[in-house]
């Protein structure tokens, strides 16, 4: 415990990144035995293992064959020479891939096994301690061991005058490697080799599985002659797919007349077909809730014993109900107030016909025919229509921007509107 | 009270030893030079006598890890120069004055936090072969009332408030006439 009075501080984050990388280390470690991570995690690992294994498997083969082709290195000499580099890898934190080239180098210089991991463990405490590479200080020692001690004395000016000079490398950085491994590395390596070893077990299966669809009359050559099959016409699965085809073009064509006889313009159209339905789809929606809210509203209003008010929101249009409703005012007053924000607008007197049970509304004149008459003989849905210069709008809840919009769209479809001075008026 | 932050610090030390070997020692000698007012100030701060003690407890905090004068000096100050990297925390400190008493330390801070324990019992610990744990006790109460009355507590900081500023001012330039020379050198 000490008092701490800082008079310059500096910022340097190797620190947490090496902490970070260390941890990374740990994260995949954890990874490696399974915990807290997901099957598709497991998976990827087991892949990653079964690559690792198969790499490190390669790179053992060609050292074991060096072995053998330069040592005369028995079963057990190889098998005691794959414990060994393990052991040193695990020791030293530097992986066993970086040092079997390293061994290689040695028994192919040596031509004896046991004489090889000397120099290799030599080498490794050389490196660390003149920070040199593994690869350039194992060259020096190789060099050094058939005579040439140049590239070694560079390193190690004090052997110049050496007369044994393994002897007195040893003296100067035996045991360095070990002493000088780094935590995070050792335990990335410990894990690396769990990995691998992970990795053996996942191998054959991989192997067997590889083997097994690929060998003649295998998964992959069958999925290939369906494939062929599929596409040839005369065949059972191609004529199968060639009707599906042919189900598929039906069922578009179908729904194409069907949308076509939803056109309101009668034009076979299937697009405005479509556009109509869904238009029909959301008028419904829109006056289901609307009746709604006035069959509550009304109920609400018997409970109080607002007869008249009750009787006015059943006799109205649902539309005009609900708006009403929704403004919390009476039936009249909203239709008052809808027609005073119409003139305010510009669009003159807004008339509505509630006795009809429907709501219309016309500019420039009273109506000549009730709606639901005439040749909109369904009269709900038609959003406008023209009677003697007139234009009739039906529009469900009688919304002001509702009534524009329908008049802009109206002049937008017929390249205007039928009386002057209305275009652009208010918009 | 804020300090500077310096970057590259421990690359400008690396390249200074390696433009001329013991260059950082120079460095490091002239900062001291230039702190030794701050030092003369928290030594000139810290209580001649022990402060824990009392009429009613006369030999308080004399033994021990936490005794005063145990171990090590109580107005002991230090200069640190340290460029080692953090695992924790992305800035810290570069130059520093280290008041290493743990007795001292213990007088300065008291009274400094809110005075609520953050928990009233221990956690479970093995002891002689048993797992038990303790209750915290309130004796430390009564250690920061008695520091206070006597005006014993928090004196490292208000005794180099002065002087803090130009020392500060003064060492960030000696870092930077330093870098100036590796920055010569190696154009």
């Amino acid at each position: 415990m000490s008092v701490i009075v800082k008079l310059l501080s500096k910022f340097d984050d190797s620190g947490i990144k090496k902490a970070k990388g260390g941890f990374g280390g740990l994260k995949k470690a954890i990874g490696a035995i399974g915990i807290g991570i997901g099957i598709s995690q497991i998976t990827n690992l087991l892949m990653e293992s079964a690559k690792a294994a198969s790499a490190d498997q390669k790179s053992t083969q060609l050292l074991n064959t060096q072995l053998v082709r330069n040592a005369n290195a028995t079963k057990t000499q190889i098998k005691q020479s794959d414990r060994f580099i393990e052991s040193l890898s695990l020791q030293t934190g530097i992986m066993d891939d970086d040092l079997r080239p390293s061994m290689g180098k040695f028994v192919r210089v040596t031509k004896d096994v046991n004489k090889a991991q000397q120099l290799l463990t030599l080498s490794l405490d050389a490196s660390a301690t003149t920070g040199k590479p593994l690869e350039k200080v194992s060259n020096a020692i190789s060099q050094a061991f058939v005579g040439n001690r140049k590239q070694l004395e560079k390193l190690f000016p004090s052997l110049k005058t050496s007369k044994d000079l393994f002897g007195d490398l040893e003296k100067i950085v035996g045991g360095a490697a070990i002493q000088q491994a780094d935590p995070f590395s050792k335990f990335n390596n410990s894990m690396d080799i769990l990995k691998e070893k992970l990795g053996n077990l996942v191998l054959p299966l991989i192997q067997d599985f590889v083997g097994e669809i690929t060998k003649p009359g295998g998964a992959i050559e069958q999925i290939g002659k369906f494939f062929e099959q599929a596409a040839n016409p005369k065949t059972d699965i191609g004529k199968a797919f060639a009707s599906l085809k042919d189900s598929i073009k039906l069922t578009f064509d179908n729904l194409q007349a069907l949308f076509g006889l939803m056109d309101p313009n009668g034009g076979n159209n299937p697009t405005a077909g479509f556009a109509n339905s869904l238009q029909m789809i959301s008028d419904t929606i829109g006056t289901i809730t609307d009746g709604l809210t006035v069959t509550v509203a009304t109920f609400q209003k018997i409970g109080a014993g607002d007869y008249n008010g009750a009787i006015a929101l059943l006799t109205s249009d649902i539309g005009l109900g609900a708006e009403s409703v929704r403004r919390g005012i009476g039936v009249q007053d909203t239709l008052n107030a809808i027609n005073a924000e119409t003139i305010a607008r510009g669009f003159g007197t807004l008339y509505a016909d509630d006795s009809s049970g429907t709501n219309n509304v016309i500019f420039g004149g009273k109506p000549t025919g009730k709606a639901g008459t005439g040749i909109f003989a369904n009269g709900k849905n038609n959003l406008t229509t023209t009677t003697n210069n007139n234009i009739t709008i039906q529009v469900q809840s009688a919304d002001p921007k509702a009534v524009v919009d329908a008049v802009v769209k109206y002049g937008k479809a017929n390249g205007g509107l039928p009386f002057a001075g209305f275009t652009s008026k208010g918009r | 009270m804020a300090d500077d932050i310096v970057y590259n610090a421990k690359e400008i030390v690396k390249a200074l030893n390696q433009l001329e070997p013991g260059l950082k020692n120079a460095m490091v000698k002239e900062m001291r030079v230039v702190a030794a007012p701050a030092i003369t100030a928290i030594k000139a701060a810290i209580p001649k006598v022990n402060p824990f003690e009392s009429k009613v407890r006369p030999v308080s905090n004399t033994r021990g890890r936490l005794g005063w004068g145990v171990g090590r000096k109580p107005d002991e100050v230090k200069f640190s120069f340290k460029t080692k990297a953090s695992k924790k925390f992305a800035v810290t400190s570069l130059a520093s004055l280290r008041v290493n008493s743990p007795a001292t330390a213990l007088a300065d801070v008291a009274g400094k936090g809110s005075g609520v324990p953050r928990r009233t019992v221990t956690n479970s610990y093995s002891w002689k072969g048993v797992t038990r744990s303790h209750r915290v006790t309130t004796q430390g109460r009564s250690m920061i009332r008695h520091l206070k009355k006597n005006n014993d507590n928090n004196f490292v900081y208000p005794g180099v408030e002065k002087s803090l500023p130009s020392v500060q001012a003064e060492i960030k330039l000696i870092l930077e006439k330093y870098a100036a020379k590796v920055n010569r050198k190696l154009n």
